[in-house]
């Protein structure tokens, strides 16, 4: 007796388990259908037929795939990449490089005010950009940075930007303070513990730090609007907006842009996946 | 004579933490060139009257002290603008903070499975959020378009209906907005996802043994896990949504949603409109900390009454 309710019961569980696992497959790929609409109509877009891109059509005629031919033998598209991947490798070294180095201060020295400091920079969290950006801007106009791409690059390099600088400091605690305690009765200087010791060890945050900063400077809009006056020095997503997606400009033509300009996101979000997770659950764990 | 008993700073102090202050002083400059600096110079704007005569130098501009003549304006002359935008940026926050937050958090929590293939079908909710943002609000604004849009097209084509409006008409903008917000979530959806996997499976097996519901132990045990989290979130997502402005900018210009444009005139917008398109750099300014005393006055709230959050064990 006993036996066979036990044999019941295993069935029910199992049963339950299989009807759980229908139904929530079900939504899983429901929802998949959902957020893949962007996706799909960004695509769809960028290959509609010239004649049809102010009709009502629910599907195209055919796919005009020669919005991307011309998106990929324009110039100035290629120099606009250019423009952006330069930006990009010298935000890094603001982003990740230059706050390992504030973080470093924050973290393995000990001096007094330290706290002091590092509230200091995390009150600039919460300063609206707006407040500093019009003085700023004409400070780069007075010293010609407006014609120049420095106004996005060269203040990282003071420190590499709060919320950075926060969560390099967050994982520079959880390295063990016997590594450098050793070093230092070898008698290694702060700058060698730094290059030799910390350095190694903060790869996943500089990873994460470095692809976050691919991310926001392949997307920023707002500061290559605010201090990007010389068509030469335009960035893909300012581009993109100025160039490509008035409303004179076919959308087709735009979305193919936009499309194309995608792709790098998707392959390094693909690669970084794993650490892109584990930087972010660093954020949480108490300062 | 240096009394021991008070700490004052000495130069023997000094040598002694040189070694640490060196390694902070770029960031310290940072702060005094890239925000102190222009700090004090936006307040000093937007006690005048500074705008830019020239496109090119900003050099030939004048500046006249004209004391809280601005801050008088904005609460009086023009008070009506400032409200309106102050509202729309209220309500935009509104709309998108609290939906985004316990929407995000819900899918997380359904991603939160132990099932086959689950990592593929996070990578899946988060691609919406790597379409590049001019080109996804580029997107948005021609498949809502009301006359050409691809929405519009399924609902007349399939559904019979009549057309959505969307951005054009000032009663649909902000429906328009948390429609469009949902597509978002992905992003915040990995941030509590990260989260969620710090809490120690321990205490979910000690539920189980104890029979705690699913529910149970979301209440008892994710959710208080996840405060930090959510502290952060809250936090940061009433900075954004209070400044928000590339996502809206380029939907604000397009002239097919001029009836709307009280709706979208949130502040970021506001100001970039004043002091960059307008060149009134003083009034840019003003309108600038009153929007700085707004987001204290709110992340100061939320501070004094965050009891409720859980940093872990003290060590």
């Amino acid at each position: 007796m006993e036996r066979a309710e036990n044999i019941s019961l295993f069935r029910n569980t199992r049963v339950r388990k299989t009807v759980k696992n229908v139904v929530s497959y079900f939504f899983l790929v429901l929802f998949v259908f959902f957020f893949l609409f962007p996706i799909f109509c960004l695509l769809l877009q960028s290959v509609l037929p010239d004649e049809e891109l102010s009709q009502f059509a629910l599907f195209p005629a055919y796919f005009n795939f020669s919005t991307y031919k011309i998106a990929l033998s324009d110039l100035q598209l290629l120099k606009y990449f250019w423009n952006t991947v330069k930006l990009i490798f010298l935000s890094i070294l603001g982003s990740a490089v230059m706050s390992s180095v504030t973080a470093f201060g924050l973290s393995k020295v000990k001096f007094k005010g330290q706290d002091l400091v590092f509230s200091l920079i995390l009150a600039t969290v919460f300063l609206p950009s707006t407040v500093t950006s019009i003085p700023l801007y004409a400070m780069y106009l007075k010293m010609g940075w407006t014609t120049t791409n420095y106004p996005l690059w060269v203040p990282l390099l003071f420190g590499g930007g709060a919320m950075n600088i926060f969560l390099m400091r967050q994982f520079m605690r959880g390295i063990p303070k016997t590594y450098s305690e050793a070093a230092i009765l070898d008698g290694a200087s702060n700058f060698r513990i730094y290059l030799n010791i910390v350095l190694p060890l903060i790869k996943p945050i500089f990873i994460y730090l470095s692809v976050q900063t691919f991310f926001g400077v392949w997307n920023d809009f707002q500061g290559p609007l605010m201090y990007l006056e010389e068509e030469s020095q335009y960035t893909l997503s300012l581009a993109l907006y100025l160039k490509y997606g008035q409303s004179n400009d076919p959308i087709n033509l735009t979305m193919a842009v936009g499309v194309l300009m995608m792709i790098p996101c998707a392959v390094l979000f693909a690669v970084f996946q794993k650490q892109l997770m584990e930087g972010v659950s660093t954020i949480g764990i108490k300062g | 004579m240096n009394n021991s008993n008070k700490k004052r700073y000495s130069f023997a102090q000094f040598k002694k933490d040189y070694g640490g202050i060196v390694w902070c002083i770029p960031v310290l400059l940072g702060i005094l060139i890239f925000t102190l600096f222009p700090m004090g110079t936006s307040l000093y704007w937007s006690l005048g009257e500074y705008r830019q005569v020239s496109s090119t130098l900003s050099g030939q501009a004048q500046y006249t002290w004209k004391g809280l003549a601005n801050y008088v304006t904005a609460f009086t002359n023009d008070w009506d603008r400032v409200f309106g935008s102050f509202k729309a940026t209220f309500l935009y926050a509104l709309v998108t903070i609290p939906t985004g937050m316990i929407g995000s958090y819900a899918l997380a929590l359904f991603l939160n499975q132990k099932t086959k293939g689950i990592s593929a079908f996070r990578v899946l909710y988060y691609l919406p959020c790597i379409v590049p943002a001019v080109a996804g609000t580029l997107m948005w604004n021609a498949v809502t378009d009301v006359d050409s849009g691809y929405i519009n097209a399924i609902l007349v084509n399939v559904f019979g209906a009549e057309p959505f409006p969307f951005y054009s008409s000032a009663k649909t903008v902000y429906p328009t907005i948390l429609m469009l917000s949902v597509f978002g979530w992905g992003g915040n959806m990995i941030m509590w996802l990260a989260q969620m996997k710090n809490v120690p499976t321990e205490m979910y097996e000690s539920a189980d043994l104890d029979g705690a519901s699913y529910f149970r132990k979301v209440i008892s045990i994710t959710i208080p896990m996840t405060t930090s989290m959510i502290l952060y979130q809250l936090i940061m997502s009433i900075i954004g949504s209070l400044q928000t402005f590339s996502a809206y900018y380029p939907i604000y210009t397009n002239p097919a949603n001029s009836a709307a444009k009280d709706q979208l005139n949130f502040i970021g917008i506001y100001i970039y409109q004043e002091a960059f398109v307008g060149k009134d750099f003083s009034y840019g300014c003003t309108l600038s900390w009153l929007l700085f005393a707004v987001i204290g006055v709110l992340t100061a709230c939320v501070f004094k009454t965050s009891k409720w959050v859980y940093y872990g064990e003290e060590q």
